[in-house]
């Protein structure tokens, strides 16, 4: 493919409507590349690692000896540190495909997040559909035109050859109708459905949220190193913002309503860490779950 | 919801329910709104600054603006019909359904109060142009839309009376809305306008199906109260809106000293912005910017 900064090709358009996932080669010179892993390498006393086991559930497929390390908060780090993470989220690159794919005004909505794996971790449970359907990263194709809501950037910061793990996916499943099975998910009989995607430090990856995708375990001798940025199109809400509560929302007055009348007045997500109370109904009462 | 309303709800892309608030609770809904409609005509403050935000006409209160929840906020008794609307159980059945389990209050309460003569709105909303955050979408048996109105009806809205009219099956539309169906000038037929008694609440697909307003006919004042619910991860306007900048959305440091195109992406969801948010561009050169006339 011939990849134009500005402007999406009609090749890149089918290829992500089609598969659900698009690379982009050769985005970030070494010098780029070498500034976020030491960025990364400076706070990397601040990174969480998972205990085996949390990804890949009960999955021999997916299971390694240790898990992945998690690293976040890049744009509000000190700015020598956070220069070049800023950079990558108005990126060109980014800017037009999005524009294309989430439309106008998409928005990050969390992240930056960086995956890394060492050799040995374990795999990620395949996660994500077409079936069943969900809201908040819905795709959608209509005359022409793309509408993915929930879009993940990863840019990847070390090499993952083929053979070596890291992400994967299921081409073509954001737009299933059907259940996936669940040997899919665990990969333990992925029926040639699961596609380790190659990529080079440098490469830029986009992938519809909605497609069915995971992580297969690392087995390079080098680090997995990628840094995710999670878009969606203007409307769509999956984290949380700063004010989620009524009272955040509305004001004190709030106070006065009964439970069940706040509870329609909390902000939109769904990463809300389990605040949010979800009404329930026979027609004839309202109940907030659990508490019956 | 049970099966007959399920169906008529995915083929139509609206719902009646019938005698869904008693007398006396219409008679205080009504009473509630009197005592506001008095209270604000009798202001001496701008209309603009009322609460409530009302449209006033030859002293009478037609309309309020849905960007406030002024109705729920009033003192007591008055406010009462109205918070007693917002997680009714008869709505609250429907919208786990409708929006699923988690949806919210968008906007709202407005109220509409039309009297005679007054002219109606053009039809707006469908399936084509597709817009996420209120679409509808149906598969494995189970359906889903981003957008429900539920339109409490305060006053009867008999056959030719005007009000509330909508093109059924319209949410599933794949082809732009013909000039003549928007303004009603040559509607094709499509256009319904539903029957309904005080007491009902009409349910509609706002966004996905194509909806507008008659103009009144009716000698008595069209009363409807009008709440916006939206599924959980979907936003409009309201406080969405009010909170949607970036230094509202995100902790201070994530967006400390952002350059306007990297601030542009930060703004929280809503879908309703009318220029505020930038939209970006990119140059032949690779250059990103803030499109013209954006922010």
């Amino acid at each position: 493919m011939n990849y134009k900064v500005h402007e999406v090709s009609a090749e890149e358009m089918y290829f992500f409507d089609l598969r659900g996932y698009l690379v982009i080669p050769n985005v970030l010179d070494q010098a780029e590349i070498d500034a976020c892993n030491a960025a990364l390498d400076a706070k990397m006393d601040e990174a969480r690692t998972f205990d085996a086991g949390r990804l890949s559930r009960d999955s021999k497929a997916l299971g390694g000896d240790s898990s992945r390390i998690e690293l976040t908060g890049m744009l509000g780090w000190a700015p020598a540190l956070r220069k070049p993470f800023r950079k990558l989220l108005v990126h060109p690159f980014v800017v037009s495909r999005l524009n294309e794919f989430s439309g106008k005004g998409f928005r990050l909505d969390h992240g930056p997040l960086l995956i890394r794996a060492k050799k040995g971790a374990e795999g990620h449970r395949f996660h994500g559909a077409g079936e069943p359907f969900d809201q908040a990263t819905s795709y959608h194709q209509q005359n022409g035109k793309i509408y993915c809501r929930g879009i993940t950037v990863a840019w990847q910061l070390a090499d993952c050859n083929p053979g070596d793990g890291g992400f994967a996916i299921v081409p073509g499943s954001h737009k299933t109708v059907e259940a996936t099975p669940e040997e899919v998910r665990t990969m333990e009989d992925d029926m040639g459905l699961v596609e380790q995607v190659p990529m080079k430090a440098g490469d830029l990856l986009f992938f519809a949220e909605t497609a069915t995708h995971g992580a297969v375990p690392w087995a390079a001798d080098h680090d997995r190193r990628s840094v995710l940025y999670k878009y969606a199109s203007r409307a769509a809400a999956r984290t949380v913002g700063k004010r989620f509560t009524p009272q955040q929302r509305y004001g004190d007055w709030t106070h006065e309503l009964t439970p069940e009348q706040q509870a329609v007045l909390y902000g939109p997500g769904v990463h809300h860490g389990g605040r949010l109370p979800k009404l329930d109904s026979d027609g004839e009462t309202v109940w907030i779950e659990g508490d019956n | 919801m049970d099966k007959r309303e399920r169906y008529f709800w995915d083929l139509t892309g609206h719902l009646v329910l019938r005698q869904v608030l008693s007398p006396n609770e219409i008679k205080a809904a009504n009473e509630a709104y009197e005592w506001y409609a008095k209270k604000v005509v009798d202001m001496s403050q701008d209309p603009g600054q009322r609460p409530g935000r009302p449209r006033i006409e030859n002293g009478v209160v037609v309309r309020t603006s849905n960007q406030f929840p002024h109705f729920l906020q009033m003192e007591k008794p008055y406010c009462e019909p109205f918070r007693n609307m917002m997680a009714h159980p008869q709505i609250v059945s429907r919208l786990i359904e409708m929006c699923g389990r988690g949806f919210r209050l968008d906007h709202g309460p407005e109220i509409i109060s039309h009297v005679q003569g007054m002219e109606g709105g053009s039809m707006h909303g469908a399936g084509h142009p597709h817009k996420p955050w209120v679409a509808y979408h149906n598969n494995g048996g189970r359906h889903w839309v981003g957008g429900v109105t539920v339109s409490w009806q305060l006053a009867d809205q008999p056959e030719g009376a005007g009000g509330f009219s909508c093109v059924p099956a319209s949410h599933k539309s794949r082809f732009p809305m013909p000039k003549g169906v928007a303004w009603r000038e040559d509607d094709l037929g499509a256009v319904h306008q539903p029957i309904c008694e005080a007491g009902d609440v009409v349910l509609f697909m706002d966004g996905a199906q194509t909806h507008g307003t008659m103009p009144w006919q009716a000698e008595h004042q069209r009363r409807a109260v009008l709440i916006k619910y939206t599924g959980r991860t979907c936003a409009r306007q309201g406080p969405a809106k009010q909170y949607g900048a970036p230094e509202d959305h995100w902790n201070e440091e994530v967006v400390a000293d952002m350059t306007p195109e990297e601030s542009a992406v930060m703004w929280g969801p809503y879908s309703n912005h009318r220029g505020e948010v930038p939209f970006l561009t990119v140059a032949e050169d690779g250059t990103v910017g803030i499109e013209e006339g954006r922010a």
